[in-house]
């Protein structure tokens, strides 16, 4: 099984997988990057759902959990934005209720 | 008198003899010569006052190949494959399926996708569509984000922040491939990818059609 990690041009990791692509890594590298992952997307939810707080998250991720948190957040505001129709943006903007 | 007649002329071929051999080539010392194969072929001539009496030239090896070629690794040898003595490790994640052709992967999301992912993969050698699964998923994601759990050209089936499923098809551009022939990558438009959750292992498959 081939195993490798995807970079972007700045050098981030994007993603892991198996098969062609990728730099190839180890399978040993490969479960720890996943691990990793795994453990960051959990810690993101859980901040999320207000399950913890940020001084639950290990001091090196604090920066990356919440900014990704307030991604979400915003993701999640813009997704009721877009829910709203027409009719009822209007309605808010002449002073009607929502 | 006869007899000195014939004794200059015996002087005479003796000093031609004499003379032929002075004229002889002097002999060189032998040498011996290594060579080892190399990507380009090679001339291999005796030093400068000596003549070859033999050139011994290296076995071809898994050793030697290595050191001419970076790439030759097991790595990128087709698993149980012997070449000059390395067997290969390769699994391309590929096979039939009822006869059928097909090459998958799995990929793992750092964080969602901000921009279209490309795939890459072995060439298929026939015509075949992508698919996208959320691998080992039963029910709807406790993520609020919702997801894209199957994904297939042109439509896919994602899981809304309210756990209701959606039929994705007024995405047509949920997977783009191009050309499907001999083609060995897909395309995860921006559109779908953006969809897909950070952590979650996505299993992707080509069969042939």
């Amino acid at each position: 099984m081939r195993y490798y990690a995807q970079y972007n041009d700045y050098g981030k990791l994007i993603a892991i997988g198996t098969g062609p692509g990728g730099t190839k890594i180890t399978e040993s590298e490969y479960n720890t990057l996943l691990t990793e992952i795994r453990e960051k997307a959990a810690l993101v939810d859980q901040l999320y759902n207000g399950e913890i707080t940020i001084d639950d998250v290990p001091t090196e991720w604090q920066e990356e959990i919440q900014r990704r948190v307030d991604e979400r957040i915003a993701m999640e505001l813009e997704a009721e934005n877009q829910e709203i129709s027409a009719e009822e943006a209007l309605n808010i903007i002449l002073g009607g209720e929502a | 008198m006869s007899y000195n007649t014939d004794l200059q002329t015996n002087n005479n071929e003796l000093q031609t003899i004499l003379n032929a051999i002075n004229a002889l080539p002097e002999v060189l010392p032998e040498q011996s010569k290594t060579a080892t194969p190399s990507l380009s072929s090679q001339i291999i001539t005796p030093d400068s006052g000596k003549t070859l009496s033999s050139v011994q030239v290296s076995a071809i090896t898994k050793e030697l190949l290595a050191n001419l070629d970076s790439d030759f690794i097991a790595d990128n040898i087709a698993k149980d494959v012997d070449l000059f003595g390395l067997v290969g490790t390769l699994e391309s994640g590929g096979g039939t399926i009822s006869g059928r052709k097909f090459v998958s992967g799995e990929i793992t999301f750092s964080e969602t996708p901000t921009s279209e992912i490309i795939i890459s993969h072995d060439s298929l050698g026939v015509k075949s569509e992508p698919m996208v699964f959320l691998s080992g998923y039963a029910g709807a994601p406790s993520s609020h984000t919702g997801a894209l759990i199957i994904a297939r050209r042109g439509s896919g089936v994602y899981v809304n922040s309210s756990n209701r499923f959606t039929l994705l098809s007024s995405l047509s551009v949920t997977i783009d491939c191009n050309d499907y022939v001999y083609d060995t990558s897909f395309t995860i438009k921006s559109s779908s990818a953006t969809k897909m959750l950070a952590g979650k292992t996505y299993i992707w498959l080509r069969i042939e059609r």
